[in-house]
């Protein structure tokens, strides 16, 4: 019996492992591992290890489905194309193309995004977005402006030569597993780590510095750090002069943040800041890797600038060992936007309201005009879908009734749309209150390009059919495309990318043909240019080649503890499950490790409200109320409580004020209360 | 070559959980075992010299082949004995009994080529020189790690 | 059909699991397992053969014999009271292990611990010294 190894990009984490998937006789019997890929070496973590169990799973959509009462009825790929092109036809004849909101997905290949948002712009709707909005939109934002690009600036394995490690707001260890081996490499080699969470998290145990801060108060420390930094002298007075611009502003404005004014704002202590601080200045080469904990504030655009500032005055930038590492979740979020799947921005990071990227890509496109932007961002969709100005959404992989905070208004406001269609490969809790349901095919069963956090795009190959009339998110975008009579006319993935060589210059040569086995990290311009791992070695792409450091001051989340709702409840994720548990609560080996949703307490604190471990407990915020299993630890401090968000619930306790210029809920900070179930 | 475990690279991942189940047909024989809230770690077999499962075996299933300890499932009766004679727990009984195989037939243990952390390895060299290097440390500072 | 020495008896199980046709019967609950073998005319002699105790021998059919029982009361574990063992099964593993290699090195008499307690005490020892050393660093 021959056995067939299909390589494939793992479809979990933004850490972008390859494996094998074993097909033999047209199905998947195993999974081997790729000892040779740059990032895992062989390696896989436990989510990757039960890839296979979501590929036969009973509840796999196998065909197009159509409301009926409270339930759905199956029909078939034409009805279904002609219902989704009549409702969009109609609501842009009505209301204008404005009143149609299109959401991408993160576990799309870049193909398919970029097709997504050419659909959504061809329609001449400006709204097009992705979950990158909940996740690393500050980075988007942030970055681009100080640094000038989005991304981790310096590759995975180059973790091995930093001398200092700084991760805050990142459980890397529960979250991006294969991180570890690199960080260890870099601690054999003597480097300093230092971890800065609210939580004494499974990354905390690497730590040679542990920062248990408040949560919400980054930019207090993150500030503080770099008045000890200046204080000391301890900053690159040559790169600081050579590479940057607004180090005088930035000097002026961290002037108050001593190390005992932030003590009291983070409740860190002041001589670890000083430690923290000197030692990620004193060492030749520091990076500093960050991810939700940073990006999912209401400051978030802040934090992330405030991280940015730090590796500008100590010159941590653009060379091996050094960096900003935004740890990107998904596997091709990345790829999503840089496929422009997001509000603000065309394909490449072309800013939507800019006429020269209209005009860019109107003749890219070969079309008269398109919409300036920037469009609805997914939070904003939301919104507006529940006032009424979007009237049609086309959801495509991704789970808002779960992922985006405070669940009751995402759920009304979803229902008042007058169109919903989703496509998935489960019927996740949005898919439940659509009107018409496609089933996609998932990563094992189609190709196309993912790009992982390190910028690395990979190609992940075909190895199975999809199951009953599942058709691959390429088939299926194509087909509505065309229905709206739009002409897709795509044959295959690779010309997709072929189209996108052409019209994103950071994808210039990165062809289907060069993408072998390591992938090509972009900017990679040209076909004969090797792709670019570590960014920013020769200045950045600003003016004089200086990047912008900009000041930020501390603002508090903006929620804070009161008598009615005395705990901060922050929110996070474990290691065996993913995001909103669509796929990982479906794997038997997953969910029987971690079947509930459990809330984390204090004992102190679990002993004032008389709850033991174990208990089952309702947590209440002014949004409504969850039920749960009460863990007792002293991992989270007085006054704080962690819940994971891939159980239905979490969400319905969050907050939905946002960062105001990157507009990403503040998940890490609610105040809420807790009682012991009677 | 039995498994070795650094134990400070755990990172409580559970991938070798996963992975032993999935190529054991579901009855994996790695357990991690998570100390308070600052560690965890993979508790697995020996394959100890003196093996007391090969002991406490009255039929011949549990024998020593080299470092190995092997486990032959046709003479096994499920009577439990070796369970119960394995100070590690590490011995399991699913009607017959089963426990790590070392992989047999595969390139490697499939725990140490999966673990994300390299927590685990077959090479006792690496992994002497890593406890070592540890302990070292720790005696330097005065037992302080 | 078979005649069992209730006292050399262990409460293994074997015999039940190789009886090619389920004349050996077992009722298990949280405190305590009985066995129950049934008249047979069978001839083959296999859970002699497999009785670790040597407990099991084979008698002419005969009726009037009342088919043997035993039940054993499962011992708890001295950790979490959990029931994980027959006690002459307990004491079989006493007898072939040597007298030194029955307490660990912290004195524990380890065969009056279950395989789960069993693991959770490897990991405390294993882990110790780490665990000491990562708690001061974040206190």
């Amino acid at each position: 019996m021959t056995k067939v190894l299909v390589p494939t990009v793992c479809p979990y984490c933004g850490a972008g492992c390859g494996f094998f998937i074993a097909v033999e006789k047209e199905r998947a019997t195993g999974i081997e591992y790729m000892p040779d890929h740059p990032v895992c070496e062989g390696a896989l973590c436990s989510k990757g290890n039960a890839a296979l169990e979501i590929l036969y799973h009973q509840e796999r959509l196998t065909s197009p489905l159509k409301r009926k009462g409270e339930g759905f009825s199956r029909i078939s790929w034409e009805e279904a194309i002609d219902l989704v092109a009549r409702a969009f036809g109609e609501a842009i004849k009505k209301h204008g193309p404005g009143s149609i909101a299109i959401l991408a997905s993160s576990k799309c290949s870049n193909e398919e995004n970029y097709l997504i948002e050419k659909l959504a712009r061809l329609l001449g709707s400006a709204n097009v977005d992705s979950c990158a909005r909940l996740c690393h939109a500050p980075s988007v934002v942030g970055l681009n402006r100080t640094l000038g690009a989005a991304g981790m600036t310096n590759p995975v394995p180059d973790i091995a030569n930093s001398k200092c490690i700084f991760i805050i707001g990142s459980n890397l260890a529960e979250n991006h597993p294969v991180l570890s081996r690199w960080i260890h490499r870099a601690k054999d080699a003597g480097a300093v780590v230092i971890v800065a969470d609210p939580r004494m998290t499974h990354t905390s145990w690497m730590a040679d510095v542990f920062l248990q801060l408040q949560p919400g108060t980054d930019v207090a420390l993150l500030n503080g750090m770099a008045h000890l930094i200046i204080k000391e002298g301890l900053m690159d007075r040559y790169y600081i002069a050579k590479r940057t611009r607004g180090y005088e502003e930035l000097k002026e404005s961290v002037k108050d943040y001593t190390p005992e004014k932030v003590a009291e704002i983070t409740g860190v202590s002041a001589g670890d800041i000083m430690r923290a601080a000197r030692t990620y200045a004193i060492s030749p080469a520091s990076s500093i890797l960050y991810s939700m904990g940073i990006t999912q504030h209401s400051t978030g655009t802040d934090n992330v600038q405030a991280i940015s500032n730090l590796a500008l005055i100590c010159g941590h930038l653009g060379k091996p060992g050094t960096g900003v590492m935004p740890l990107r979740g998904q596997n091709n979020v990345q790829g999503a936007c840089d496929m422009g799947a997001l509000a603000e921005f065309y394909p490449g990071y072309k800013k939507a309201d800019d006429p020269e990227t209209i005009k860019y890509f109107s003749s890219a496109w070969g079309v008269e005009s398109l919409p300036l932007g920037p469009g609805l961002t997914a939070t904003q969709m939301i919104d507006a879908a529940a006032t009424g100005d979007v009237k049609a959404m086309y959801i495509v992989g991704e789970d808002p009734a779960n992922s985006d905070p405070c669940s009751k208004n995402v759920h009304s406001a979803l229902d008042n749309l007058d169109f919903l269609v989703v496509q998935d490969i489960f019927m996740t809790a949005t898919a439940q209150l659509a009107d018409v349901v496609l089933p996609a095919a998932v990563w094992a069963e189609k190709e196309g390009s993912f790009t992982n956090t390190e910028r690395r795009v990979q190609w992940s190959h075909k190895a199975l059919e999809p199951p009953g009339s599942a058709l691959s998110d390429l088939e299926i975008v194509c087909r509505v495309a065309g229905g709206l009579g739009l002409d897709f006319d795509y044959p295959d993935a690779a010309s997709v990318l072929a189209e996108i060589n052409r019209t994103v210059p950071q994808y210039g040569g990165i062809t289907w043909e060069r993408l072998g086995k390591a992938g090509l990290i972009w900017p990679c311009p040209s076909i004969d240019h090797p792709g670019t791992p570590i960014l920013h070695s020769s200045g950045f792409k600003f003016a004089e080649g200086r990047a912008s450091i900009v000041p930020v001051l501390y603002r508090p989340a903006a929620e804070d503890a009161s008598w009615d709702y005395p705990f901060i409840l922050t929110t996070g994720r474990v290691a065996v499950h993913h995001n909103a548990g669509s796929m990982t609560r479906r794997s038997p080996s997953l969910i029987e490790r971690e079947p509930d949703l459990y809330v984390e307490i204090n004992p102190a604190d679990a002993t004032r409200l008389k709850v033991d471990d174990g208990d089952e407990v309702t947590i209440t915020t002014p949004r409504g109320e969850t039920q749960a299993y009460a863990r007792l630890t002293d991992s989270v401090k007085r006054g704080v409580v962690f819940m994971p968000f891939h159980f239905p619930g979490t969400n319905i306790l969050t907050t939905e004020i946002t960062d105001p210029e990157a507009r990403i809920p503040e998940f890490k900070v609610s105040a809420c209360k807790i009682s012991r179930r009677i | 070559m039995p498994v070795y475990i650094d134990i400070s690279r755990c990172i409580g991942c559970r991938s070798c959980e996963v992975a032993c189940q999935r190529v054991h047909d579901g009855s994996g024989h790695i357990n991690v075992h998570f100390v308070g809230d600052s560690a965890s770690i993979p508790i697995f077999c020996h394959h100890c010299e003196e093996a007391n499962c090969t002991m406490a075996c009255f039929t011949g299933a549990l024998h020593k082949e080299g470092e190995r300890t092997a486990f032959d499932v046709e003479k096994c009766t499920g009577c439990g004995l070796c369970k119960l004679a394995c100070p590690f727990g590490v011995v399991w009984t699913n009607k017959i009994a089963h426990k790590c195989d070392l992989c047999e037939g595969r390139d490697a243990p499939t725990c140490v080529t999966t673990c994300p952390a390299n927590a685990l390895t077959t090479d006792f060299e690496l992994a002497n020189r890593r406890a070592r290097s540890r302990a070292a440390r720790v005696a330097a500072q005065g037992g302080r790690r | 059909m078979i005649k069992v020495d209730a006292s050399l008896c262990l409460g293994c199980l074997s015999c039940s699991n190789v009886c090619p046709s389920q004349n050996i019967i077992r009722t298990e609950t949280t405190e305590q397992r009985s066995i129950h073998w049934k008249r047979c005319k069978e001839e083959c002699d296999l859970c002699v053969e497999f009785c670790p105790a040597k407990a099991l021998t084979l008698v002419p059919f005969d009726e009037s014999v009342p088919e043997p029982d035993a039940s054993f009361d499962l011992v708890a574990c001295k950790i979490c009271k959990s029931r994980y063992a027959t006690e002459p099964m307990l004491r079989r593993i006493e007898s072939t292990l040597p007298a030194n290699m029955q307490k660990d090195s912290d004195g524990l008499e380890w065969i009056r611990v279950c395989p789960v307690c069993r693991r959770n005490i490897e990991a405390e020892r294993a882990t110790r010294q780490m665990v000491l050393g990562r708690s001061r660093k974040n206190v």
